[in-house]
């Protein structure tokens, strides 16, 4: 039986014009762990993305997503990765097309598409965007409805870059509460500590490509000095009842 | 900033009613129609019909005629050199500059004939929603990337302008202003530089975003066409003037 959402042995990787953004990081994560990940601007937080979606290629390592190797380039249908930029992730005509894309190339049925993609509008409370253009909609309701594409192929692994960007509170608490009651293994980077302190049971600090802790999330959350050493703050809700 | 083709698409009318696979073939056999005239009396009525279906359309004229405006700025070169250039009967003279008839008239053909068509498309592209058209093409058994391609420009065109008007913006709020200097041309090349930079960058993104979605060269999803019998008619009366001015063409 798998247990292991994620295994991942000495990850390395680096860009032409900076040196290990990727520093040799190994860390697992079981089935229906959510796990944070922080850390300051450059840790390597979206790289590390990147290489687990297969967008990117490994230098060394390797990475297990449910006992199957991930390969650079090929689609996994088990990992679902929501971009940073919504506007990389919508290029259909309407939310409609942009939903029913990553269906159409499983080979749902015209019924079962259409079926699938009311659901999901319907679940996030977004029914009436459904014929709207994809370049019409407001910053917010592109970041649900890309949401929405990748969770309508069904992932088991879900990966959120900065999902809480562009969001008002109301799509913020809306995007929590859809997120607790998706129950798959998540993966979710973020600077709204707060944002991830509520879903996640888990935290990977990660500075300069090198994994600093891995470990329950009030653990991490409430070392302020561990926190301010990497350019982070314990949350208000934290601080308020230290 | 307004781009969009199809931003009067939830008007009312009789083009806007019509099945848009029929609606592409019938305009389509129009401006084929259109095309083949050359006899400069039946020229003349083309624009006017064109102009009575834009009535139909309910379409605003400024729109169609703002829309034209690229166009009329393209031809302009067309309307100066082939009078002047084309030899024969001489029409007029104006300080020393033959203008020939020959010249004029086909410059006046050409001119009136492409605003007819523009505006054909105009209609065909205006009345229904683009992806609904685009579907409609697809339909028709138009080559899936070429669909692939006019979607992905279409879709794109708006990502950057905003990005050119937020550069503009930046540049604006640094107190920079575009003159004819050395400077503002090598600014404004830096910026056009820039912008192709992020559209590359951004392509490979959407390209990354379609292979986690499981890309195999399908785009498009069905869309359930209904067609009527009135979509029929129209058509029927569409292809019949377009027959009309063909044979009105052989006969003159």
């Amino acid at each position: 039986m798998i247990n292991k959402a994620l295994e991942i042995n000495n990850l390395t990787f680096s860009y032409p014009d900076k040196e290990k953004v990727i520093n040799n990081i190994s860390f697992e994560l079981n089935i229906k762990d959510s796990l944070a990940i922080i850390g300051p601007n450059g840790a390597g937080k979206t790289t590390l993305f990147y290489l687990i979606s297969g967008i990117l290629k490994p230098f060394g390592g390797s990475i297990i997503s449910l006992n199957k190797a991930v390969k650079y380039k090929e689609f996994n249908r088990n990992i679902g990765f929501v971009f940073q930029n919504p506007d990389d992730q919508l290029f259909s005509s309407t939310v409609y097309d942009d939903i029913a894309f990553g269906l159409i190339n499983i080979g749902y049925s015209n019924d079962d598409i259409d079926k699938k993609v009311n659901n999901i509008l319907n679940r996030l409370s977004y029914r009436n965007l459904i014929d709207r253009p994809s370049q019409h909609l407001s910053a917010g309701e592109k970041r649900m409805i890309s949401l929405a594409a990748v969770i309508a192929i069904e992932p088991e692994i879900l990966i959120l870059d900065e999902p809480t960007s562009h969001l008002d509170m109301r799509s913020r608490r809306m995007l929590i509460q859809f997120l607790k009651e998706t129950h798959i293994t998540k993966i979710i980077a973020s600077h709204d500590l707060e944002f991830l302190l509520e879903l996640c049971d888990k935290t990977l600090l990660l500075d300069e490509g090198s994994i600093i802790k891995y470990d329950n999330t009030n653990e991490i959350m409430t070392n302020e000095k561990l926190m301010t050493e990497h350019g982070l703050e314990v949350p208000h809700s934290i601080k308020s009842k230290i | 900033m307004h781009i969009d083709i199809d931003r009067f698409s939830n008007i009312n009318s009789q083009f806007h009613k019509w099945d848009e696979r029929y609606k592409i073939i019938s305009i389509l056999i129009l401006i084929i129609s259109f095309s083949v005239v050359k006899s400069f009396y039946l020229v003349l009525t083309i624009p006017i019909l064109a102009l009575i279906m834009v009535t139909i359309s309910r379409l605003p004229l400024y729109f169609v005629l703002k829309k034209l405006k690229l166009t009329l700025i393209f031809f302009l070169p067309l309307f100066i050199l082939l009078p002047i250039s084309s030899g024969g009967e001489i029409f007029y003279l104006i300080v020393g500059i033959k203008i020939y008839k020959i010249g004029l008239h086909l410059a006046i053909s050409i001119f009136l004939k492409a605003i007819s068509i523009l505006i054909c498309i105009m209609i065909m592209f205006g009345t229904s929603r683009f992806d609904r058209t685009i579907k409609a093409f697809y339909h028709l058994k138009i080559p899936e990337k070429l669909i692939i391609m006019i979607l992905f420009t279409y879709r794109y065109i708006y990502i950057y302008m905003e990005n050119l008007r937020k550069l503009n913006v930046a540049l604006f709020l640094q107190g920079f202003k575009k003159t004819s200097n050395l400077r503002s041309i090598l600014v404004s090349s830096s910026l056009i530089g820039n912008l192709l930079i992020r559209c590359y960058d951004q392509t490979e993104m959407v390209y990354n975003a379609m292979i986690l979605r499981g890309f195999n060269g399908k785009l498009i999803s069905q869309f359930r066409f209904k067609a009527s019998k009135t979509d029929l008619f129209k058509a029927i009366i569409i292809i019949f003037i377009s027959l009309l001015i063909v044979g009105l063409e052989i006969i003159i």
